[in-house]
């Protein structure tokens, strides 16, 4: 059977304000899923949820059929759900090197020894892949950053982290036609080494280089219809109301 | 290096059992003093200083602004000498056991140990291990402990002593004045550079025990030294007082850099006096690293007292749960062109106190002095506090002060961050600890600063 992560019927609330009631979603492991949505359907606020950092009113997320409701946010994250912020905070004095360093030692079995050798190699590949000069490495995370280099930092820390899914919220907005390339080569590779993909996303047409498994339109709380490119486009161009 | 960090990764608990062949009671009175002099041979000058300075101890009120209550203390209480019936050693091979494992747990590093030449460790109030490395030795540095340095190298130290923080500077320089036993005499010739540092390990291992340590290094003209300090100090029940007194000579042209790391336990009080002069073109370097301890009060200080001295303090201070840290810098531009520069960042951690103390003063015939202060304060938890008091008294001409100051905290955003990274909440901390102090642990040696960022997360999972 294949690793996936499963979403069933999950109910959540947001200050107080009731944003999901029984949305079900299954990502199977090396997909890539696509979620649109109005502003403020709670894409955004889902994506939180599954990694823990909204408490969940009630229904069921698991991973390869383990339940990672109540677990802490840092054990969802070693378990393999990596979430890349939308508006990532910056970490004045922690370097970009230090800040990965100090996630893979924490997902490393205690006892072994860290492999920096390794990790430079790794560290250099990445960075070459998401067009980033070697001095990135001793840029502190998203410390004046631009929109777009924050966005690149947090792609290279999903290629660096290994996750078994990662989540991307609006990992396309604000970027330019070639760093747009660049993402896009990114999601590819991740899903080459068999990592699942969840997308929040306001546009489709970066997505036609995707050819994402399934497209599903996020709507009153839950999943009010599922396609594939076709549906993207569809909302591209003639907007949610002609889908609902 | 690593199996010692972690062998060093048990916070506290550096206690071992030892035997203590001389002790001098508890309590401090005239025979005390009398007592210690005479334990150590001292000649009679000494003697005369030593109770000059317990008569102005005794006259002396405790400073109003202390800002935490000494009572806890308990002077009469304390033993004010105590040493292990050692000789300095030279050889590894002659070191005993206990204080071997005392090393292994304070986690000396490897590569450290093979330098023991040139290394000094003091094992409570007299050194443990002493060994002078052969080319030291041939460039006519002079690296002892005091008592050996006024014993046998009276004509250098003599004119020297307590002559840059005389005894009535602060009761507790005349505490120290009065009591001390054990620290470093050092001293570099003319034109010596010494590229490896000098290193001395400090540490307090009897309860009640207050150390009371001496340090006098004399640079010489054209001459360059770097002197390491590190402390730990076992956990015990009752108070424990660390009054030392530090005093630097940079001749014209010479360069000191002195490197303090202590990470004292918090029931240790630690107020030290440190002060150098630095003549002609001279330059003082303080880099001081202070983690622990009830109440640390600490301002090193630079009198530039000739013409383009430079003095400089790094400064970093982690108050945790029940401590203050009361640390600074003081400036004293008493002669022209001269400048200085201090760099201070300090933690408080849960209820901790870390307050910035710091005085430029430049005097009225001073002319072209340049000062920059810069001071930082990270402070984790909501009740953490964090004070700034500057002062600044400019007399001379042409006097170009700058004081600079930020203040922040560690943002809940930034340990969600960190969480969904796969960090726990201590790990996130550290990491953002260890981020603010980075461009400061870099002035540190490499082993100091991978020790450092080790102790700063140590820090952090004492919750």
């Amino acid at each position: 059977m294949r690793d996936v992560l499963a979403i069933r019927d999950l109910y959540l609330n947001v200050a107080g304000k009731a944003v999901l009631y029984g949305l079900s979603l299954a990502i199977p492991a090396g997909e890539i899923h696509v979620i649109m949505g109005r502003n403020g359907s709670g894409k955004s606020s889902l994506l939180h949820a599954l990694v823990g950092q909204i408490p969940v009113a009630s229904g069921a997320v698991t991973l390869d059929g383990e339940s990672l409701l109540e677990l802490p946010q840092e054990v969802i994250a070693r378990k393999g759900l990596f979430l890349a912020f939308q508006m990532p905070v910056a970490l004045p004095g922690v370097t970009v090197t230090q800040l990965l360093r100090a996630a893979l030692q924490a997902r490393q079995e205690k006892g072994k020894l860290f492999n920096h050798m390794q990790f430079h190699d790794d560290l250099e590949a990445a960075m070459e892949l998401m067009g980033m000069d070697p001095s990135w490495a001793n840029r502190h995370v998203n410390d004046g950053f631009s929109g777009g280099e924050r966005k690149r930092c947090e792609m290279l820390q999903a290629i660096m982290l290994k996750p078994k899914y990662v989540l991307l919220d609006e990992i396309d907005s604000g970027l330019d036609v070639d760093a747009t390339g660049i993402m896009v080569n990114a999601i590819r590779l991740l899903q080459r080494r068999g990592t699942g993909i969840l997308i929040v996303t306001h546009h489709s047409r970066w997505l036609e280089a995707l050819n994402p498994n399934g497209v599903h339109l996020l709507s009153d709380g839950v999943i009010l219809r599922s396609g594939d490119m076709e549906l993207a486009r569809t909302i591209e161009l003639e907007g949610f109301q002609a889908v609902q | 290096m690593s199996e010692n960090l972690e062998e060093f990764a048990t916070p506290g608990n550096f206690s071992y059992a030892t035997e203590y062949a001389h002790d001098a009671g508890r309590g401090l009175r005239e025979e005390t003093v009398r007592y210690i002099s005479k334990v150590k041979n001292e000649p009679r000058w000494l003697l005369n200083f030593r109770l000059r300075a317990l008569k102005i101890f005794e006259a002396m009120p405790i400073p109003p602004w202390i800002p935490v209550d000494l009572a806890p203390l308990q002077f009469d209480q304390i033993r004010y000498y105590l040493a292990k019936d050692q000789e300095p050693k030279r050889r590894w091979e002659d070191v005993p056991d206990e204080v071997k494992a005392t090393f292994d747990r304070l986690g000396v590093p490897e590569n450290e140990r093979k330098f023991l030449a040139g290394v000094e460790a003091q094992f409570d109030s007299e050194m443990a291990y002493a060994s002078l490395r052969q080319s030291l030795a041939e460039k006519g540095v002079i690296f002892v402990n005091s008592t050996e340095g006024l014993l046998q190298h009276e004509s250098i130290f003599r004119p020297h002593f307590g002559k840059v923080v005389p005894p009535a500077d602060n009761k507790f320089s005349a505490l120290n004045s009065a009591v001390f036993s054990g620290g470093s005499f050092i001293y570099i010739p003319k034109g010596a550079k010494l590229e490896q540092p000098l290193q001395a390990y400090f540490r307090i291992n009897a309860e009640q025990f207050g150390q009371f340590e001496r340090t006098l290094i004399i640079v010489d003209e054209d001459a360059e030294v770097t002197y390491l300090e590190g402390c730990t100090a076992p956990r015990f029940e009752s108070s424990t007082l660390h009054a030392a007194v530090v005093e630097l000579i940079a001749m014209p042209r010479a360069k000191v850099q002195y490197i303090t790391v202590q990470n004292w336990s918090s029931n240790v009080y630690n107020l030290v006096t440190k002060r150098g002069t630095a003549r002609e073109s001279a330059e003082i370097r303080w880099i001081d690293c202070n983690i622990g301890s009830r109440l640390t009060m600490k301002y090193p200080c630079v009198v530039l007292a000739g013409t383009r001295a430079r003095g400089e303090m790094v400064s970093i201070s982690v108050a945790h749960h029940g401590q203050y840290q009361d640390t600074g810098a003081k400036m004293i531009h008493n002669a022209s062109h001269t400048s200085s520069h201090i760099m201070a960042k300090s933690i408080s951690i849960q209820d901790g106190v870390a307050a910035y103390r710091g005085t430029t003063r430049v005097a009225k015939s001073a002319k072209n002095c340049k000062n920059y202060t810069r001071c930082d304060a990270l402070m984790i938890h909501p009740e953490s506090v964090s004070k700034t008091s500057p002062t600044l008294d400019v007399n001379g001409n042409l006097a170009q002060v700058q004081h600079e100051a930020t203040v922040s905290r560690v943002s809940d955003e930034q340990i969600r961050y960190l969480r969904q990274r796969g960090l726990g909440e201590s790990q996130a901390m550290g990491l953002l600890v260890n981020g603010f102090l980075n461009e400061l642990l870099r002035e540190f040696p490499m082993e100091y600063g991978v020790e450092l960022k080790r102790l700063m997360e140590m820090e952090m999972e004492q919750r």
